[in-house]
C-alpha cells in the first residue's frame, strides 16, 4: 500500500519498517486490532510522506535557478496521471485521503471503519464525500476527468 | 482482505472513476512480495531485541557504577559532583546605568560549538521529529504553514560554559572601587553552564515565532549562584542596589533576566497575556539593538518574551500591532 502511494521504492521500503518498527514499540497496538492499526498507519505515513514531498518540490523549485531535468527513468517512473493522482491526494483531508486510499486497496467498510476508528454506518456518506472531494480537487487541478 | 467486500460506491460513476485512479497507481517494483515486509519487520524485531538486551545492560552497568560511587569513599565526593540546575520561569529586565554592561567581560561566555543556522523543515511533523517536543502554534499559523504561506525553521541546542576567575574578578572590582566585597578563594574554576535546547520557529508574513524549551542555567552542587550574579553585576558596572535587585530577578526568572544597557533606546514594560505574563521591547528607532541585550529589539520592532511551564515563547515582529501580537500570543493552546 505504501509504496502505490510514495514514488520512492527506497523511500517506501524505510516507510514500511518504520511502521513495523512503531508497532514492536505500540504495545497496545498489538492484538486483535493489529491490522487495523497497521493499515492506519501505513496509510497516514504514506500520506504524510507525499505531503513532504510535494511541498519539498515546491521549494526546491523555489530556491532552484532553472531547475533541474529529471532522468527518463524517473518520467517513465512517474507518469502523468499517477502523478497527478498522488497530487490530489496529498491535497485532500487527511482523513479523507486515508480513506480513499483504504477503500482503494478493497478494504470492507467494517475494515475501513475499524482501521480508522469511525462508525461503520457512516463509512458509506463519507467515502462519497472523499470521493466527491477527489474529484473536485481533480477538476479544479486538471479540468477534465474522464 | 475478505471476500464480502462492500462495492456500493464503486458502482457510481464518481466511485468508480476515482477507484480506477487509485487502483492504478503502481507499486513500486519488488514491492508487492509479502515476504518482503515481514523480512523488514523480522529485522526490526531483531534490532529491537537488540537495544532492549542493550538497554538492560546499560541499567545493570548503570546500577552497580553507582553502587560502587556512593560506597567508596575516594569516588563519594564524584558523586557530589552533581550539578544544580536553575529553569527559566519568567522574563525579567533590568535597565542599567553602565552602558558596557552587555559586553563585560565577567559574563563572557565560552560556547562548546558556534551557534549553528537554523534550517528549513518541510512540516510540523518534520520540525517536531527533528526538535524532539511537539510544538504548541496558534490555529492560524498552522494553517499558514499548511497552505506554504509560513515556513518552520529548527535551530540546534546552545551550550555555553562561563569560568569564574577570581583575581579577574577582584580586579574588575577595584577598577570600579569597589573594596568592600569578599570573594571566596573556592570560587576559582568553577564553571556556570548556560543550555538552551532545539528551537522551532515558524516565519510568517508579520514576524516570527520561535518556542523551545525553557533556558536552564547549571552550577556547581550547592554554589551560591545569587551571591555570584550580586557581586559579578557590581563589577560589570551595576551600583550596590541595582545588584541587589537584579538578584532578586535572578531568583523570580530562574536565571531569565536581561540587563539592558543604558544607551539602550528599547522601552519595555509587562504585559499580561491569557496564561502567564509577558515581556514586551519596543524599539522606534532605526537602530538595531539585538546584540545589547537577550530580549532586545531590532529596528523597530516588538519583541514579546514569555514563558509557560515547559516552553518558552518569542514572537517578533515590525508590522504587527501589539494587539495582534497578544491575540496571537493567546491564541496558542
Amino acid at each position: 500500500m505504501i509504496s502505490r502511494i510514495v514514488r520512492d521504492p527506497a523511500r517506501a521500503q524505510e516507510l514500511a519498517a518504520e511502521v513495523f518498527w512503531k508497532l514492536s514499540q505500540t504495545p497496545g497496538a498489538q492484538g486483535a486490532r493489529m491490522s487495523g492499526w497497521l493499515y492506519r498507519t501505513a496509510s497516514r505515513m504514506a500520506l504524510d510522506e507525499l505531503r513532504k514531498q510535494l511541498r519539498r518540490q515546491k521549494y526546491e523549485q523555489f530556491f532552484t535557478f532553472g531547475g533541474t531535468t529529471p532522468a527518463p527513468e524517473a518520467l517513465e517512473i512517474e507518469k502523468e496521471e499517477h502523478r497527478r493522482v498522488r497530487a490530489v491526494l496529498s491535497r485532500l483531508r487527511k482523513a479523507q485521503a486515508e480513506l480513499l486510499v483504504l477503500w482503494s486497496n478493497d478494504f470492507t467498510y467494517e475494515e475501513i471503519a475499524q482501521a480508522l476508528d469511525f462508525n461503520p454506518s457512516s463509512i458509506g456518506t463519507l467515502l462519497r464525500r472523499a470521493e466527491e472531494a477527489f474529484r473536485k480537487e481533480y477538476v479544479r487541478r486538471y479540468g477534465s476527468y474522464e | 482482505m475478505s471476500d464480502d467486500m462492500d462495492h456500493t460506491n464503486k458502482d457510481t460513476d464518481t466511485g468508480q472513476w476515482v477507484y480506477q485512479r487509485l487502483t492504478g497507481l503502481p507499486a513500486a517494483p519488488g514491492l508487492q512480495d509479502p515476504d518482503l515486509a515481514l523480512n523488514h519487520y523480522r529485522s526490526y524485531e531483531r534490532k529491537a531485541k537488540r537495544n532492549l538486551r542493550m538497554r538492560r545492560a546499560a541499567v545493570v552497568a548503570l546500577t552497580v557504577a553507582s553502587i560502587l560511587i556512593l560506597t567508596v569513599p575516594a569516588t563519594r565526593s564524584i558523586a557530589r559532583q552533581l550539578f544544580d540546575r536553575f529553569y527559566m520561569r519568567r522574563p525579567e529586565a533590568v535597565r542599567s546605568n553602565d552602558t558596557a554592561i552587555g559586553t563585560a567581560s565577567v559574563f563572557r561566555m565560552e560556547y562548546a560549538s558556534p551557534p549553528a543556522a537554523a534550517r528549513f523543515v518541510s512540516d510540523i511533523a518534520e520540525a517536531r521529529q527533528e526538535a524532539g517536543f511537539d510544538p504548541r502554534l496558534p490555529p492560524v499559523l498552522i494553517d499558514q504553514i499548511a497552505s506554504g504561506l509560513a515556513v518552520l525553521k529548527v535551530s540546534a541546542p546552545i551550550a555555553g560554559q562561563l569560568r569564574i576567575h577570581v583575581d579577574d574578578l577582584i580586579a574588575a572590582l577595584r577598577k570600579r572601587g569597589i573594596d568592600d566585597v569578599r570573594i571566596p578563594r573556592n570560587w576559582e574554576g568553577n564553571q556556570i553552564g548556560y543550555h538552551l535546547g532545539m528551537g522551532v520557529s515558524v516565519h510568517f508574513l508579520g514576524g516570527v515565532l520561535g518556542q523551545s524549551p525553557p533556558p536552564s542555567i547549571i552550577t556547581p552542587p550547592g554554589f551560591p549562584i545569587f551571591d555570584f550574579t550580586e557581586i559579578a553585576l557590581r563589577a560589570a558596572g551595576l551600583s550596590r542596589s541595582e545588584a541587589h535587585s537584579a538578584r532578586n530577578l535572578f531568583v523570580d526568572s530562574g536565571g531569565a533576566f536581561a540587563i539592558v544597557p543604558a544607551d539602550a533606546k528599547s522601552r519595555f514594560r509587562e504585559i499580561s497575556l491569557k496564561a502567564s505574563h509577558g515581556l514586551l521591547f519596543e524599539n522606534d528607532t532605526d537602530e538595531d539593538e539585538r546584540r545589547k541585550c537577550s530580549y532586545c529589539a531590532g529596528p523597530h520592532e516588538r519583541v514579546l518574551t514569555w514563558a509557560a511551564p515547559d516552553r518558552v515563547f518569542q514572537l517578533r515582529s515590525q508590522t504587527m500591532t501589539l494587539d495582534q501580537m497578544i491575540g496571537l500570543a493567546n491564541s496558542i493552546n
